[in-house]
């Protein structure tokens, strides 16, 4: 990815400045038992830029949680410009000017701009001014430069416009601490340098700023500090020109480690294209065309990562795959089995999904562990002779999941409900692993997984190319995209604008055609 | 026949003014009926005993609030299924007027059912209603149908120009997201569904004691549900639900309207029917697909 | 084994917040007896006589259960796939309406081949009411609960205007059909008694067919998926349109066989009477029952009991006859706060064994 390393005048003088934001000895531990932060000591000055490090479940959103007012500590104080203060909600934080640009964004869509940026402001009389606050928005968004129109509706924007909606909002509270969690999960390329711009601006006119990411190249791009978290502990913390990777990685431990080997093809002169997708022109939920003609084709054992911009159609491209979407047009072809608008045929020809909506999608809340680790045997003849359930084999079936990715449940029969997020995430992967035949459709397969199980789905990803299963990956992590993938195109506007071979690809090409649809670098 | 048209669609209007703010607020509420039911019971038996029909539409607009606080217990604070709550309730709302009205009134229903001689009379609005052939008809009514007009237009206001109309919108669409920015959705569902129990109860009190004069079981006959079918086909939207209503009860008065003018060949019945069949040929063409608030009907608990 | 012990608690919970709420109901209902004037140990007394007191008694209650129950199961079947068909009453009128005039129409055939025929017709009737519903549904998302119950007001006028019209029976001055001949009622199993082959069929035949549906076969299983999450079902790729259909007109046909069954066996004809309310009553019992087919047949026998008891707590305790009704729908009530008690029990029973499993 292309973050390089800027040196920018920084209003952040060391250490000898009183902290704007002390946070002490905090520790909270979860009812159940679990120790999420411990003894953590941590604290940010005026007009600096401070990184919180850590993998997945090191307490880093724990920790900010606490401090935006979403939770409070068991024990420990919070100091804001040397008084102590006690927060009982996000707004009261706010009033102290501390806020939190989410991960996944708190906006309504269905509501405008504007009226997300001013719901919840007691300030505001009983009649909606709504004109007002457009003007005060505008003003607001061109003096920081985040562009953003007031009035438009909020589904209509793009992920980066949404983000800058989300700042806007917290900048209009008059929010002068603000956190953002892992805010360029969704971005890529030039939409993380204006971010990036951005954050330094805010950082320039004396915001306070904290970073809580697990990539350490942003980290180190970025932030006067950094702090690195493990295990619920704050393990060090220290300015820029202290750290490197190395000592980062060290501190971190647990680095996602990418598989070393360099991913090789299955047979690659014999394998078949076990996945063609034919010309699908797809509309989205509005009506208007998504997807404009995308072809692409996986072979068997191999990995296709597709890069893209969110946004661009992957969402309903990957739903006329499987089939829950149907095209208006092309069609999708499992093993020379034609598949188009059918979900029960996709899988019937062998293939898997798992899906990036996880909860809304691949599981059955109220239903147990066996039953939805089975929801897509019923129609095997194992499971389901003559129209009766076999008990034994969906039970023997769904031990085989749960062991697959270890999801911690008490027993077989629990409702799905009551497992954490993490273990939904497991018994869902772990479910389409187990049942892939021929082709697996992996949207950010990885997202919310902690380290551990992370690695263990690249593993499976090997394994499944072992076995000449064809994988269709889509990621919004163009660094995973980069590591496993044996080919990757990219999605641009609905089209397949380009495609590589895993030699061939770099990231400025990628992210070229991510943001443009095309690369000047291209000598053809 | 216009007159007779507001007149039967007032007590529709007025339930469905609260109902649909209580559905923009995200919770599907089905007790309706069983609200406007039982409003239309307290109001009856108030006036038999007492003698002044407003006492009854006073006490009929409390015990629907009370009803609907009820409702509120179970889908807000518990957050029961609404859909399941809302059958329940009404179910027991058949029930427990139907029991209670034989209990009051003698265990066997007599051919000459109980009735109340004082209704709510009309009231004739100053000049307007002396306006030639349209003055008797739209300005001559009962205050409740000026009250449902006024009602109208003040949520219209509400829901598209206010910071109170901004909250109920969110909480409707995205409880979760409005409670992380300090909204209380638990708070603005209970108020929602106070002034739509209130409402409730009024309109069912206008059909025992302003529309007929007694009281029958299941009086109200579906109509609760009609007026959440004419919200739908409204698209929550409180001009064109005004519209719906308008239509529903232009067929309404027709249907009476047969039945009154002594035609033999079209069966009686087939005229009962009309508002039945109109309803459900209405959702057939309009009503496909649509989607309300997006919150609406699903069961959000704070979590803290 | 642990989970074994799992599920028997599960269904502890479930079986003890069934008794609470039905504790309950008869809590609330005697201070409406109080109400009414009435000793409510009397009234319950003689409650029970009415409705246990005796096998005769017992057998009638069983009669008096038979139609709830054959609707209730249907209303499992649909209410799994959490699909509300509030139209079960207008089924059964129409299942009624159609056994009658085949009925007549069949005259002179013997029973033996012209009951099941009759029946058959009655079902598909009530199956047919439930088709409109349910493509509606299936097709453009047309929420079942107005279109069924708007079906039921239309369906009740129809027969309506039947009975007084061209079916009326030229020799009584009421609104209903000629009596249906005697070959063609419904044979009675226990001479005495009102016991008639319907009962046998509902408890011996349709309940364990509808237990067997939901809990043995893949159809179940999907139903069962489609009610807890409808997108997971599409991604499993069940048919969503062929569920829905097939759920709603299995439920319907089950209530036009409750309405051709009242028919036969107990009415012997059609008339506007010949349903006080079991469309609804059914749908309070499928809730009772947890939609579980043996908890149904427990409930609906609660109902019929009560039912049956009334008329003897009405004679004895002069308590009115509506306080079946109201028992019904206070019971219906108090299951809504079973089912938040029975929730949180659960929840509470995970919670716990959460914290026990070694990390």
């Amino acid at each position: 990815m292309g973050v390089t390393r800027q040196h920018h005048p920084s209003f952040f003088c060391g250490e000898d400045i009183e902290p704007r934001v002390l946070m002490k000895d905090i520790t909270k531990i979860y009812p159940g038992g679990v120790v999420a932060n411990r003894n953590i000591d941590f604290d940010v000055g005026r007009g600096e830029i401070h990184a919180l490090l850590g993998e997945n479940g090191a307490g880093k959103t724990t920790l900010m949680k606490i401090l935006s007012g979403c939770l409070r500590p068991t024990v420990g104080k919070i100091i804001i410009d040397g008084r102590e203060v006690r927060f009982r909600s996000p707004k009261e934080a706010l009033k102290h000017k501390i806020g939190m640009v989410h991960q996944h964004f708190t906006l309504i869509p269905s509501l405008s701009v504007v009226g997300n940026t001013i719901l919840g402001l007691e300030e505001k009389g009983p009649i909606l001014d709504l004109e007002k606050a457009v003007g005060e928005i505008e003003a607001l968004a061109s003096k920081t430069g985040l562009p953003v129109d007031p009035r438009a509706s909020v589904h209509t924007l793009s992920v980066g416009e949404k983000q800058r909606a989300e700042i806007l909002r917290l900048l209009y509270r008059e929010a002068e601490i603000l956190i953002f969690d892992e805010p360029t999960s969704m971005l890529c390329g030039s939409e993380v340098d204006s971010l990036f711009n951005t954050l330094k601006q805010l950082a320039s006119r004396g915001c306070s700023i904290i970073f809580v990411t697990h990539k350490m190249k942003e980290a180190l791009a970025i932030s006067d500090r950094l702090t690195v978290l493990r295990a619920g502990l704050a393990v060090a913390t220290m300015s820029r020109s202290e750290a490197s990777e190395e000592k980062l990685i060290e501190l971190i431990i647990g680095r996602v480690s990418y598989p070393l080997a360099a991913p090789k093809m299955f047979a690659p002169a014999l394998a078949r294209d076990v996945l063609v997708v034919n010309d699908l022109h797809v509309k989205d939920d509005r009506g208007s065309l998504a997807v404009r003609g995308a072809s692409l084709t996986v072979k068997e054992g191999e990995i296709f990562g597709l890069a893209g911009v969110v946004g661009n159609g992957q969402k309903e491209l990957v739903e006329a795959i499987v089939g829950l979407r149907a095209p208006i047009k092309g069609s999708v072809h499992l093993d020379k089995a034609p598949t188009t608008g059918s979900p029960a045929r996709f899988i019937m020809a062998g293939g898997a999904y798992v899906p990036a909506d996880r909860l809304g999608r691949g599981i059955a809340l109220d239903l147990d562990v066996s039953l939805n680790s089975s929801l897509k045997k019923l129609r095997e003849k194992d499971f389901a002779r003559r129209g009766l359930v076999n008990k034994s084999k969906i039970v023997e079936f769904a031990r085989r999941v749960v062991k697959r990715f270890n999801v911690m449940t008490p027993s077989l029969d629990t409702p799905v409900k009551f497992l954490s997020g993490g273990n939904i995430q497991k018994l869902i992967a772990g479910r389409e692993f187990e049942t892939v035949l021929r082709v697996l459709i992996a949207e950010q397969p990885t997202a919310g997984l902690d380290v551990r199980t992370t690695n263990r789905v690249y593993q499976s990803l090997l394994e499944l190319k072992g076995r000449g299963v064809g994988v269709l990956l889509i990621s919004t992590d163009l660094d995973e995209i980069l590591a496993v993938s044996d080919r990757i195109g990219v999605i641009y506007n609905g089209r397949i604008v380009a495609v590589f071979s895993a030699s061939e690809a770099t990231p400025q090409r990628i992210g070229a055609y991510m943001l443009k649809g095309e690369s000047d670098l291209e000598s053809r | 026949m216009i007159a007779a048209s507001i007149r039967l669609v007032t007590p529709l209007i007025l339930a469905g003014v609260g109902e649909l703010l209580v559905e923009r607020g995200g919770i599907l509420n089905l007790s309706v009926e069983g609200m406007m039911l039982i409003g239309a019971f307290a109001g009856f038996v108030v006036t038999y005993f007492f003698g002044d029909p407003w006492l009854g539409v006073l006490i009929a607009a409390l015990s629907g609030l009370a009803l609907a606080l009820l409702f509120g217990l179970l889908t807000v604070t518990f957050s029961l299924d609404q859909v399941v709550s809302g059958l329940a309730f009404n179910l027991v709302a058949i029930g427990a007027t139907s029991y209670i009205y034989r209990a009051t009134f003698g265990w066997y229903v007599s051919p000459v059912p109980p009735h109340v001689n004082r209704l709510i009379t009309d009231v004739r609005l100053p000049i307007l209603s002396d306006l030639p052939i349209v003055g008797s008809a739209l300005f001559t009514h009962n205050p409740f149908t000026y009250l449902a007009v006024v009602f109208i237009l003040l949520s219209a206001y509400l829901l598209s120009k206010t910071t109170w109309g901004l909250n109920i919108r969110a909480t409707g669409e995205d409880p979760l997201i409005a409670e992380y920015l300090g909204i209380g959705t638990y708070r603005i569902r209970y108020v929602l569904l106070a002034l739509e129990g209130t409402l409730a109860g009024v309109a069912g009190s206008l059909l025992s004691v302003s529309q007929y004069n007694m009281f029958l079981d299941n009086m109200t006959m579906g109509r609760g549900y009609i007026v959440i079918a004419l919200i739908i086909l409204g698209r929550w939207m409180p001009g064109r639900f005004l519209a719906a209503g308008a239509l529903f009860a232009f067929i309404d008065a027709l249907q009476l309207r047969i039945q009154a003018s002594g035609i033999t060949w079209f069966p009686h019945q087939f005229a009962l029917m009309l508002p039945y069949l109109t309803t459900l040929l209405a959702l057939l063409l309009v009503g496909r697909r649509v989607k309300g608030p997006a919150g609406l009907g699903k069961p959000y608990k704070r979590v803290r | 084994m642990k989970e074994r012990r799992l599920l028997y608690q599960l269904l502890l919970i479930r079986v003890a917040t069934s008794f609470f709420a039905v504790g309950l109901t008869l809590l609330v209902g005697a201070v409406f007896i109080v109400l009414a004037g009435s000793d409510p140990f009397t009234a319950y007394y003689w409650m029970y006589q009415g409705s246990l007191g005796s096998v005769s008694i017992i057998v009638e209650t069983l009669v008096r259960s038979t139609p709830i129950l054959l609707v209730s199961q249907g209303l499992a079947v649909a209410f799994t796939a959490r699909l509300w068909n509030i139209g079960a009453e207008g089924q059964l009128y129409m299942g009624g309406m159609l056994a009658s005039i085949a009925a007549i129409m069949l005259q002179g055939l013997p029973g033996y081949s012209a009951i099941p025929v009759i029946l058959l017709l009655a079902g598909l009737a009530g199956a047919f009411w439930a088709l409109i519903p349910a493509v509606l549904k299936a097709y453009y998302e047309i929420n079942e609960v107005f279109t069924t119950l708007m079906l039921n007001y239309i369906a009740l006028y129809i027969v309506s205007y039947l009975l007084v019209g061209p079916f009326r029976d030229p020799v009584s001055q009421f609104p209903e059909t000629q009596t249906v001949s005697k070959e063609l009622w419904l044979p009675i199993m226990i001479q005495g008694t009102r016991l008639h082959a319907g009962v046998l069929l509902t408890v011996f035949i349709a309940t364990p067919v509808v237990y067997f549906i939901l809990k043995k076969t893949v159809f179940g299983m999907r139903l069962d998926i489609l009610g807890a999450n409808p997108e997971a079902a599409r991604y499993s790729g069940v048919n969503i349109v062929k569920e829905i259909v097939l759920s709603l007109i299995f439920s319907g046909f089950l209530a036009g066989v409750a309405g051709g069954v009242e028919v036969l066996g107990i009415q012997h004809k059609m008339r506007m009477e010949i349903s006080p309310g079991y469309g609804y009553t059914g749908i309070a019992v499928a809730l009772l029952g947890y939609l579980n087919p043996v908890g149904i047949l427990v409930a609906s026998l609660f109902m019929g009991g009560v039912m049956n008891g009334s008329s003897t707590m009405h004679r004895m305790a002069r308590i009115p006859v509506g306080m079946a009704y109201l028992i019904q729908s206070l019971a219906i009530l108090f299951i809504m706060v079973g089912y938040l008690i029975q929730g949180k029990l659960t929840a509470r029973l995970f919670e716990r064994l959460e914290e026990h499993r070694p990390a």
